[in-house]
């Protein structure tokens, strides 16, 4: 039985690769099978194409489960979420069964542009309040109507890196505007991530992402001070860990604790600050787009990503966090003791972060951001 | 079976022709079709108004950013053709030598960003350039705008292109024949005005094409700008790529490319009327009845 529930294969037209995968007898076999009873879902195989920022694909974690089940796995590398959508926006959308995105694109992926599909939680066993932690369950950003529009997988936040030996810990964002900091900080082009920094700086916090214009023009005004102390707007990730283990530049004022490692490998070191105004959470969910021609693959993968072991070694390889209770255990020590896993409140308690309004009369729209994005860019 | 001259150069260019109509010229139109649409919330829905090109031509922020686009274009295009035109001339005229020819394209055979990289690791503070000056104690502490600047993007455009404007001006001179400058010489004129009455007008297609592709090429990178231009790596290029990435407003980011490739047209004009009104582009006589 599939308790009423639409699986995401069931809504979705068979397409030319499908067909010629499948033979018309076992097509309709599946189709039975999946009628009467949903513990008969096909066995994962074949091709699963998906589209996961770079490391994120779970490589060498699902190894065993990719080769005892025959599973070729294709990724596409995203470096911003904007790579998700664009692709979702044109006429003839790609064939991925699965793709991430980011919980402030939430709305616009769900109820916007529609291209998220029903998951059948059926299929996907290890999303359980025994395994997940419950910031992860029940909540609107993965969720439609109670039904599952992404499973989130896995979590983190962005917060203020910087060289120990070349300068003290940063207490606050501000510390950064200290005068022997001109011309050694970084900023990272990630709206997502700046924009609720932009509002922080400038004592919006709180009210984003819904700040009125005149609001926003404020805040940006603030932020342009950070700007003027920078060195580099760093393209991504990468960029800013090269210039760091360099020396061109000290510290960067809100990015990915990914980056430490990665500039570790370049011969760089690099420490992690909390400033005062907060950490800017994110969590990553899977979803099964509309094109997606291998769901029971795609579900299968969901689930194996959501394995404790997975989890914990996915965690550990990349310094983030996992959405498995049990993985905490399966973690060493530096993992394990990065975050305080039995206080999590703590770190949602802001809960987490949107983007703005698509349209809106009262509060700057997400034009609006990106405008004012493009501007402090441009230096104006 | 004989092919006539015209169906045989029909036949031969057809493949390009095929290929750009295809890529270039399908894709331009309905770069201008959607120009004329609307969006809104990631909705794009056809219309036929003007909307987009009216907000483009009165956004402050778009005509900064292409200014200062324009001017890294012109002023890389103009390095890059002054240093293109003596070796040109040289490989052409003087040496005929094979060997530099080669050493010109083997900067083509690492990719455009580790060229990126190379230059990064060459002008930042622990960078060869800072070491040796710091070495030679001619300074004390980096030169910090040697990277991520204006300089920066500017040197490396330059190393990009370079290579692209010294071929393209070696082509437009291998047109033109030996005599002509012997017959020049023999009749008073210096090597200089040799080269300004002879080569530049008979070779001035070329160097059109080679100064306008230069100018395009280095006008509509957004990368080396990003990665090397600090704190002023926004360029038009990356303005268009976010109507289409970010906002999803494809009808905003068609208007803003249509004005950039008209402002490009605008920019060849300026060029050619320059150059005709300077004597370095012959101007056209019409052909009489006989």
């Amino acid at each position: 039985m599939t308790n009423g529930k639409t699986t995401p294969a069931l809504t979705t037209a068979p397409t030319r690769r499908g067909l010629l995968r499948m033979s018309a007898g076992l097509a309709g076999s599946a189709v039975l099978m999946r009628l009467t009873s949903s513990a008969a879902w096909a066995a994962p195989s074949g091709d699963l194409q998906i589209m996961a920022w770079e490391g994120y694909d779970l490589v060498p974690e699902l190894q065993a489960w990719r080769d005892a089940n025959g599973v070729k796995v294709e990724t596409t590398s995203m470096t911003s979420q904007d790579d998700v959508h664009t692709k979702f926006m044109a006429g003839n959308p790609p064939p991925f069964d699965l793709a991430e995105y980011n919980q402030a694109y939430a709305n616009l992926y769900i109820d916007q542009l529609g291209i998220t599909t029903p998951i059948d939680p059926v299929a996907v066993p290890n999303f359980n309040a025994d395994n997940i932690f419950e910031q992860f369950l029940g909540k609107a950003e993965w969720e439609r109507d109670g039904k599952l529009t992404g499973v989130p997988w896995i979590w983190g936040f962005n917060t203020s890196l910087y060289n120990a030996e070349a300068m003290a810990e940063p207490k606050s964002y501000k510390d950064f505007l200290a005068p022997e900091l001109k011309g050694k900080i970084a900023i990272v082009d990630d709206s997502v991530t700046m924009w609720p920094v932009t509002a922080r700086v400038a004592g919006l916090g709180a009210k984003y992402p819904n700040l009125t214009r005149d609001e926003l023009s404020a805040a940006f005004a603030e932020l342009a001070k950070y700007r003027d102390q920078a060195r580099m707007i760093a393209l991504n990730m990468g960029d800013v860990a090269t210039a760091l283990a360099s020396g061109d530049v000290v510290a960067v004022l809100c990015a990915d604790p990914a980056v430490i490692k990665m500039t570790e490998e370049l011969g760089g070191k690099l420490k992690m600050a909390v400033p005062e105004e907060g950490v800017v959470l994110w969590v990553d969910a899977w979803f099964v787009p509309p094109s997606a021609d291998n769901v029971e693959t795609a579900l299968a993968f969901i689930n194996e990503a959501l394995s404790p072991q997975a989890q914990a070694d996915i965690c550990m390889r990349l310094n983030q966090a996992p959405v498995s209770k049990q993985a905490v255990a399966l973690m060493d020590d530096a993992a394990r003791t990065r975050i305080d896993y039995n206080n999590l409140e703590a770190y949602f308690a802001g809960g987490l972060p949107g983007i703005p309004p698509l349209e809106s009369e009262e509060f700057a729209t997400y034009d609006d951001w990106i405008s004012a994005w493009q501007e402090f860019k441009a230096g104006i | 079976m004989k092919l006539s001259a015209r169906w045989s150069g029909w036949t031969l260019a057809s493949p390009t022709i095929l290929f750009m109509l295809a890529f270039f010229v399908f894709p331009s139109l309905f770069l201008l079709v959607y120009s004329f649409w609307k969006a809104s919330s990631f909705q794009i829905t056809p219309a036929f108004q003007f909307d987009n090109y009216v907000r483009a031509l009165t956004d402050e922020l778009f005509w900064r950013v292409t200014f200062n686009a324009v001017i890294i274009g012109l002023m890389s295009a103009v390095v890059c053709m002054a240093m293109a035109l003596p070796v040109g001339y040289y490989l052409v005229f003087v040496s005929r030598s094979r060997l530099l020819e080669q050493i010109i394209l083997v900067t083509w055979f690492s990719s455009y960003l580790v060229r990126i990289f190379a230059w990064r690791t060459l002008l930042g503070n622990d960078g060869v350039i800072n070491t040796v000056l710091q070495s030679l104690g001619l300074i004390d502490a980096p030169i910090e705008a040697l990277l991520y600047s204006r300089f920066a993007v500017g040197v490396t455009l330059i190393h990009l292109y370079l290579p692209y404007c010294i071929i393209l001006v070696m082509t437009a001179f291998h047109e033109i024949r030996q005599d002509l400058i012997d017959a020049s010489r023999d009749l008073g004129r210096s090597q200089v005005g040799a080269f300004f009455s002879v080569v530049v007008p008979n070779a001035s297609a070329g160097l059109v094409g080679a100064f306008m592709l230069t100018l395009i090429m280095t006008m509509g990178d957004f990368v080396t700008p990003q990665m090397l231009g600090g704190t002023t790596g926004q360029t038009t290029g990356l303005l268009i790529a976010d109507q289409f990435r970010r906002t999803g407003n494809w009808p905003l980011g068609s208007a803003q490319a249509v004005i950039m490739f008209l402002l490009v047209v605008l920019i060849f004009v300026a060029v050619i009327v320059a150059g005709r009104t300077l004597g370095f582009i012959p101007k056209r006589r019409k052909q009489r009845a006989v």
